[in-house]
């Protein structure tokens, strides 16, 4: 039963993950600034008029103030001094955009980098895509899809996000050259428009700031943000943190494929250089974009996996 | 019925009928009924205020019982599909 402290009942797209937790330990999902319940988006974040460094700052702000307000009122145990137990961050989709300015504007911010080493052992990366997070272009399919029809009001924006995130997405050349497989052309494989799933993605789906929402990342100029994230990773494998956990599904979006397909590359490059393993990937066999609905006890089997 | 086009515009056909084979498979339980199972588990809804001065929402299962040296599991959300505040509970 819900305990309703506002009087209100909140969906999430953690719960069927949150009600299937495994015996030994708690999970907490929380919502980020200017979705609904939490603080509002001012009027200049909301029509993206902020710069978009500027708004990841404040989402990054965010989150390490949680993450302090998680240790020390709610009391989550930090890490043990082996650096295992604590916080594993679990980031999904453009929530690895989080992650990402963690560690990127954790750089000479002593305060940032004392929380991580108190508490976060693991970050897992679920299903990072290349435009969100990593800064590339979604190419010009996707852009005239999805992106280049955000103004609001959206058209359809749950169908054409669907459409967007399902796979309207052409991997570049140089990730067919070295990996293989063909083109992805079709849409409709990834899970976002099964009945069931639409079903509940109208209860939980927030599509009246989503140009707002996408509008962060760590550099004003687009041809910055791929090299500023490549920084983070090479933050972040330089972290005390003791795992990194990539995690996509077999039948995904090709560009969320394409995504940890470069975070492990660059993470595995640094990984050389130390020696120190950090790095676990995982593909889920049948996964798509949203297996914490399709599977909240394999989910949960993975997040096992890929943390310490 | 729902019907779509590849990008090539080649063919149209229906969701339907193109269900990923993997998920159709799956041996795990669909997520309806794994929160059928589960529905009495107790997560308690509540707001943070934040030493910057935001205030969070967030779901909480909160401590479990006589482990004091837990592991804990924090979910950050994607961009378009998170938590709602719905005003009843026929949500």
């Amino acid at each position: 039963m819900y305990q309703r402290v506002r009087n209100l009942l909140i969906v999430d797209v953690w719960e069927p993950l949150l009600k299937a937790i495994p015996k030994g330990a708690r999970g907490i999902s929380f919502s980020q600034r200017g979705f609904k319940g939490s603080t509002p988006l001012t009027a200049e974040e909301a029509g993206c008029t902020v710069p978009a460094s500027k708004l990841h700052q404040t989402h990054v702000s965010d989150f390490v103030s949680f993450i302090q307000f998680v240790g020390e009122t709610l009391r989550v145990p930090k890490r043990s001094s082996d650096g295992t137990g604590g916080i594993t961050t679990v980031h999904w989709s453009k929530g690895c955009a989080l992650a990402a300015g963690l560690f990127y504007f954790a750089k000479g911010n002593a305060s940032y980098t004392q929380l991580i080493d108190n508490y976060i052992s693991s970050v897992v990366l679920y299903e990072a895509p290349t435009s969100a997070v990593f800064g590339l272009s979604a190419g010009d399919c996707a852009n005239n899809l999805f992106y280049g029809r955000l103004n609001p009001p959206p058209e359809d924006p749950n169908f054409m996000f669907a459409k967007y995130v399902t796979g309207f997405y052409k991997n570049t050349p140089e990730y067919l050259s070295q990996k293989g497989g063909k083109q992805v052309l079709e849409y409709y494989r990834a899970g976002a428009l099964e009945p069931e799933f639409q079903s509940f993605s109208a209860k939980v789906y927030e599509g009246e700031y989503l140009q707002s929402i996408l509008h962060w990342f760590l550099k004003d100029k687009g041809e910055d943000r791929f090299e500023a994230c490549h920084e983070a990773f090479r933050e972040m494998a330089n972290s005390s943190v003791k795992r990194i956990g990539l995690l996509w599904g077999s039948e995904g979006p090709p560009e969320c494929l394409e995504g940890s397909w470069i975070a492990e590359k660059w993470l595995q490059d640094e990984e050389a250089k130390t020696g120190e393993k950090k790095v676990i990937t995982k593909e889920f066999e049948g996964g798509n974009h949203y297996i914490q609905f399709y599977d909240p006890k394999g989910m949960w089997d993975t997040i096992l996996e890929l943390s310490v | 019925m729902l019907r779509v086009r590849s990008v090539d515009g080649s063919a149209r056909r229906s969701v339907e009928k193109r269900r990923p084979s993997a998920i159709k498979s799956s041996p795990h339980k669909s997520l309806f009924s794994v929160t059928a199972v589960l529905q009495d588990m107790a997560i308690k809804d509540d707001v943070a205020k934040l030493s910057n001065g935001a205030e969070i929402t967030y779901l909480d299962t909160g401590a479990p019982e006589g482990v004091t040296n837990y592991r804990t599991f924090l979910f950050i959300h994607g961009a378009a599909h998170n938590k709602c505040i719905r005003e009843s509970e026929t949500c």
